[in-house]
């Protein structure tokens, strides 16, 4: 989270310092219930703020876990660092899980996907895309923290991230908002049937909803042993530690009140923690952000950095007198590279959106379109990961001192930029049109890369692409053509 | 100069039957530039072109289309070339023998003389009868001329035998000058007894007053094979279908396996001989598709152990990772991945179909139940998946999924979890599912966790392996000129239960000196015959191996695994699954992989093996568990056999004589392309052909069995009259079997690539 230099919305202002108060009470007034909401309303908007919340961390986790690496980090130490990237990578896996276990509440309430980070109060800008540090990385432990955890890192993880803020009163005990209070806020209203009726809950909408089986890809705890008795047996002690760090997508489905409350609950809780004794099993996002802090602090005396030299926001929006300037791509070839990543990250998304658009629509017994969907979902997750790895490896600008260690030489990173309106057309032949809009803007970046001082390697994985967008185009022809439907594209 | 040692390359090659008159041109395969995803292109190569007269080679030329048929209904089978090469007192590199090397050695060479011995011993291996194997013999031979390989059995009417093909000593010239042999298999022919109206007159052998392989059952037999009944059988079929009654028909074919030999001799010294394998199997019917696990990467796991060698360059490393994955989506687009996972098929019960979840039910006598979520299982996404892995790794992210493996000791998880890991929906050796090799595994696990380390830019690649006498590797890699992919063991299925072109299986059973264990398990049958009455090794006879000690390094290996599942009122539990027939719940565990740290630690040397004490055959039957109680087991050394002969690639006589590595394949194999379903080898035994994407965004195509292609796949349950059913095979299999050159039917009539 940072400061904003001009901001409409007057969260912050870089030119003066600020306390967390000032901040809290911004943030409590943005998230006040309009005198022209219905509670219904202002449940429905708070979701949609969760469901951004989750959207702005998984990407800050994602853009920290990319970071790292490099022939730079000893090796007697990338055991450690491959360990800190499994654990953003995980936690950023399980804020998905959190993000579609919202649009499955939102759902049950009759309202739709979200994806848009518009509604939140604090901007873009307070989840930075940044390098891992030790002041981002207090950041994500404080922003995690249980509000009466106690622990001996504490002091030190608040001055850390305030200063990282630019807030200047780490050294009182003011709270800063985090994202576990948006959701108390939210199970506050969603419990109370004076203000949610029952008659608001859609049962009938939990066939349409994201399930674990679908997306969670295997990732949750092992299945526990248990004894001819059905009581569960001991696990070996490399089975418990192990089962600590493992990732668990959570993606409940919803069908009434009590389920949708108990869903929220256990992100909170797979974020902070249990109070109180220590839970078997997995241990939360707080705990393992912990960890890697612990272990990045002990590592600050050594001459290394475990990160590639990358940018904070990096864009391809050219903004000279910005704040981000410094995050510009002015590398024509990098910056062509980052237009093809921001375009497949709208393609996830759309396709995301879909699955969600014709759920209705789909059979849970048989194939379907539906599930097909969801597979370019993970489709596009890899060449994310593959273009990510490219940009990381890319210098952002191509004024470099010839002389520059390679390890110094400051290089670009995925900006997952959006377009401002990602919504999807209300008719489905409208949908399967978007998708071939989108890969005929994607076509056109092959164009740029390789017209740009390819590497080698560039063209074979361009061909790759353009063989996996070739069937994607046939397939979505042959749906429209099944649809009948001719007017914008024909087959 | 004088010849040290010879040796013959191929050390392992592969014949592929057919009845064609002119064998395949030599052709390899290659990514396709254009579509780099799709399926690889097949190349011509340069094909030596064999005077029948002369038996020299007369030309060389590269065909500029591969043609794998004569007209509709003869296929050209593979005849693969074995060359000899020596070692001199001149270096250390394998040289080729040839007439130049011949002249200029001191003594000059008196004769090279070739010999091979091969034998199908199928119906031995069922009946338990030796005189049901059938052997072929040339002799030393140093002629030009064409060698019949005559099977002959003691079972045979008298003056018959199985045409096992035909061998060459090609004759060396100018521009040829070369040592080699040239192994020609035979046609695809199924023999019999008499009376058989499937069985012409001709090829009636078999004489059912010797012998009981005509109306054997082997319900009541000893030795089961696993699966039981690899044989045909009096219909009606298949047999689990019809309370596993299964009467064989007396059929043989007229697959083998055994040896080639070739023998220098020269004056006044000791003379030089090399030998290779060979064996004959089916035609590679999909020949621009791999098999994600194959006995290549079985056999490199042998000579280099299960564990990668940690300073081999990351570039290679990531190469043979992505290879791996290329590999399993070449596997999993033959396959419809809707009726493998288990699914309901128009509201078919899923259990009339054949599926690792319907064997699984069966074995476990549990509820089916799909693998995968049952919307998420068309073929066409799962593939697009699947190459969005390869296109990522191509791109260079480091893989993602090693903890999505299945570990070799994890086969029989059936919970949920383990039914989801990597290979999915396919079987293994051990009739469970599938796990890559270790070695293939670690793999993976290296790329995973190197690739964040890695410098920018493209990366060093090693160079193609030196031919040294003692570099395994590329001896078992080694192309011999003329020879096509599909004579290699990389065309060679690893999974085998029981496999096609060899039962990799067997080769494991006589791995501890003294002992015969089972192929599919852990229960010892026999014992070598030269052990004293007191040696106490033959007293295991009956009993099962439990585990292996390794004492350098303290390694304790089990040779099975337990049975786990789903609890039925606790999804997340896991429960331990046992039967009547299994009371235990365990599972043997596939010997390639059981045995890997074994063959890497102490090949030559002594382990310490625990087996079973005192069972009764009853107790014997089932599968035990292990027991830390040193009460409940006894303890024997063993010697560890080499499992290659000396300094060669050859897989050593003693694991495996002649005939003995085909013995567990179905008799005839025509019968095991009808009653294998595609989950045991999909891209050599495809199921989804003709697939593409319908009007709904599904996929559509054909059942590769099925006789008429309508686009609507028809599901195999076994009796679909529109299916092509086993006499269909046996009478005409070059017909039914289409080949399939870029996932679609290969144009009939002259079929190319």
């Amino acid at each position: 989270m940072q400061n904003s230099a001009a901001d409409p919305a007057g969260v912050v202002d870089a030119a003066k310092p600020v306390v967390a108060s000032e901040v809290n009470r911004l943030i409590d007034s943005a998230l006040a219930r309009r005198r022209d909401m219905s509670w219904h309303d202002y449940l429905i908007d708070l979701l949609h703020l969760g469901s951004a919340l989750e959207h702005a961390l998984l990407v800050q986790y994602l853009y920290a876990a990319y970071t790292l690496g490099g022939q730079q980090v000893p090796a007697d130490r990338r055991d450690m660092v491959r360990g800190w990237q499994e654990t953003l990578l995980s936690v950023a896996r399980e804020e998905m899980g959190h993000l579609l276990t919202v649009q499955n509440v939102l759902t049950l309430l009759g309202a739709g996907l979200t994806l848009t980070k518009e509604r939140l109060p604090w901007k873009i800008q307070w989840f930075n895309l940044e390098p891992l540090t030790l002041g981002s990385l207090a950041c994500y432990v404080f922003a995690e923290m249980p509000e009466s955890e106690d622990f001996p890192e504490k002091s030190e993880v608040r001055k850390l991230a305030f200063a990282h803020l630019g807030l200047t009163d780490a050294g009182t005990d003011t709270p800063l908002r985090t994202v576990g209070e948006v959701y108390s806020i939210i199970m506050d209203v969603l419990r109370d049937p004076a203000k949610i009726p029952d008659t608001a809950f859609n049962e009938d909408s939990y066939l349409m909803q994201a399930s674990w089986d679908d997306w969670g890809r295997g990732y949750k705890p092992d299945p526990r042993p248990l004894d001819p008795d059905g009581n569960v047996e001991k696990i070996s002690e490399r089975a418990e530690v192990a089962a600590q760090f493992r990732p668990y997508v959570m993606i409940d489905r919803v069908a009434t009140r009590t389920q949708a409350v108990q869903a929220l609950e256990r992100l909170s809780i797979q974020g902070e923690g249990m109070q109180g004794p220590e839970a078997e099993g997995e241990w939360s996002h707080f705990k393992r952000f912990k960890k890697v802090f612990i272990e990045l602090q002990g590592i600050q005396h050594e001459p290394w950095q475990p990160t590639l030299p990358v940018p904070t926001n990096p864009t391809t929006v050219p903004n000279p007198h910005g704040s981000n300037a410094a995050g510009y791509i002015a590398s024509d070839r990098a910056r062509n590279w980052a237009d093809l990543f921001n375009l497949r990250y709208r393609m996830l998304l759309t396709f995301l959106m879909h699955t969600f658009q014709v759920a209705p629509l789909a059979r849970a017994d048989e194939p379907n379109v539906r599930a097909m969907l969801m597979h370019k979902v993970f489709g596009e997750m890899y060449q994310l990961k593959t273009l990510a790895g490219i940009l990381t490896q890319l210098p952002l600008r191509d004024d470099v001192d010839p002389g520059t260690p390679d390890h110094e030489v400051p290089r670009a990173g995925p900006p997952f930029e959006l377009p401002a309106n990602i919504r999807l057309p209300p008719r489905d032949v409208d949908c399967w049109c978007l998708h071939l809009d989108i890969l005929g803007s994607v076509a056109r970046t092959y164009e740029a890369i390789l017209g740009c001082d390819p590497r080698p390697e560039d063209f074979a994985y361009v061909a790759l692409l353009r063989n996996l967008d070739a069937q994607t185009k046939d397939w979505v022809e042959r749906i429209l053509s099944g649809l009948g439907a001719t007017m914008r594209y024909s087959k | 100069m004088t010849l040290r040692s010879l040796k013959i390359l191929p050390p392992f090659a592969i014949g592929r039957l057919g009845s064609a008159s002119q064998p395949l041109d030599n052709y390899s395969i290659d990514d396709n530039p254009d579509q780099p995803l799709g399926f690889r292109r097949i190349r011509g190569e340069p094909t030596l072109i064999v005077d029948e007269a002369s038996g020299a080679i007369r030309e060389q030329r590269t065909p500029e289309h591969v043609s794998f048929k004569e007209g509709d209904a003869h296929i050209r089978p593979v005849a693969p070339f074995l060359e000899v090469f020596a070692v001199t007192d001149a270096g250390d590199s394998l040289v080729p023998l040839d007439l130049g090397l011949l002249r200029r050695l001191d003594p000059a060479p008196l004769k090279i003389e070739w010999r091979v011995s091969v034998a199908n011993r199928k119906v031995a291996r069922r009946t338990g009868d030796e005189q049901d194997a059938v052997h072929a013999d040339t002799g030393w031979f140093s002629d030009h001329g064409s060698h019949s390989l005559k099977g002959h059995s003691e079972h045979f009417v008298a003056g018959t035998c199985i045409d096992f093909g035909h061998v060459r000593f090609i004759a060396p010239n100018d521009a040829f000058p070369g040592i080699r042999l040239r192994f020609t298999p035979a046609r695809g022919l199924i023999y019999g007894p008499a009376g058989d109206p499937l069985i012409p007159p001709e090829r009636a052998v078999y004489d059912a007053a010797k012998g009981k392989w005509l109306g054997f059952s082997d319900a009541d037999a000893e030795n089961q094979t696993v699966p039981p009944s690899l044989y045909a059988i009096k219909p009606p079929a298949p047999s689990w279908l019809h309370h596993n009654k299964a009467i064989s028909r007396g059929y043989l074919d007229d697959t083998c396996d055994g040896f080639v030999e070739v023998r220098l001799t020269r004056d006044g010294d000791q003379p030089l001989i090399a030998r290779a394998r060979i064996c004959a199997g089916p035609p590679a019917l999909v020949p621009d598709s791999l098999f994600v696990r194959s006995l290549a990467d079985d056999l490199e796991q042998v000579i280099h152990g299960p564990t990668l060698d940690p300073d081999e360059p990351y570039a290679v490393t990531r190469d043979r990772a992505t290879d791996i994955v290329r590999r399993a989506y070449e596997t999993v687009r033959f396959m419809n991945v809707t009726v493998m996972n288990g699914n309901n098929i128009k509201g078919r019960s899923a259990l009339l179909l054949d599926s690792m979840p319907e064997e699984e039910a069966a074995d476990t006598q549990r509820a089916i139940r799909p693998i995968m979520s049952a919307q998420a299982v068309d073929t066409l996404a799962i593939l697009a998946l699947h190459e969005h892995v390869y296109a990522a790794l191509r791109g260079g992210a480091a893989p993602w999924f090693k903890d999505l493996l299945r570990q070799p000791d994890e086969v029989a998880d059936f919970t949920d979890r383990g039914r989801r890991k990597m290979p999915a929906l396919m079987c293994g050796a051990d009739n469970n599912y599938l796990a890559l090799t270790h070695r293939q595994i670690d793999t993976i696990r290296k790329a995973a966790d190197q690739g964040l380390f890695q410098p920018t830019g493209l990366l060093d690649r090693n160079e193609p392996e030196a031919l040294r006498p003692r570099n395994l590797t590329a001896q078992m890699s080694y192309k011999a000129a003329g020879n096509p992919l599909s004579s290699r063991p990389e065309t060679s299925v690893a999974n085998c239960c029981p496999g096609l072109e060899v039962d990799f299986r067997a080769v494991w059973r006589r791995m501890f000196k003294g002992i015969v264990l089972r192929e599919y398990d852990n229960r010892v049958v026999d014992h070598d015959p030269d052990l004293t009455a007191s040696d106490p090794r033959r007293a295991l006879v009956g009993q099962r191996l439990l585990r292996v000690r390794l004492p350098d390094s303290g390694r304790a290996v089990l040779m099975m695994t337990g049975i786990k599942g789903p609890a039925a009122s606790d999804p997340d539990g896991e429960i331990m699954l046992s039967t009547q027939f299994n009371p235990h719940g365990q599972a043997a565990l596939e010997w390639s992989n059981a045995l890997a740290h074994v063959l890497n630690e102490s090949q030559g040397k002594t382990v310490i093996c625990d087996f079973t004490k005192n069972l009764t055959p009853q107790e014997a039957e089932v599968q035990q568990r292990w027991n830390d109680d040193p009460d409940s087991y006894v303890s024997v050394e063993f010697e560890v056999r080499r499992f290659f002969e000396d300094d060669t690639a050859v897989i050593s006589q003693a694991l495996a004589d002649a005939g003995e590595l085909t013995q567990g394949l179905c008799s005839p194999w025509q019968n095991d392309y009808r009653e294998c379903s595609c989950y045991y080898w999909a891209s050599a035994r495809p199921d989804y052909i003709n697939v593409e994407p319908a009007g709904t965004g599904l996929s559509q195509g054909d059942n590769w069995l099925q006789k008429e292609r309508t686009g609507n796949y028809v599901p195999d349950d076994y009796v679909d009259s529109r299916l092509i059913l086993y006499d269909d095979l046996f009478a005409e299999w070059e017909r039914w079997l289409r080949f399939q050159i870029g996932g679609r039917d290969a144009p009939e009539g002259s079929t190319s690539a």
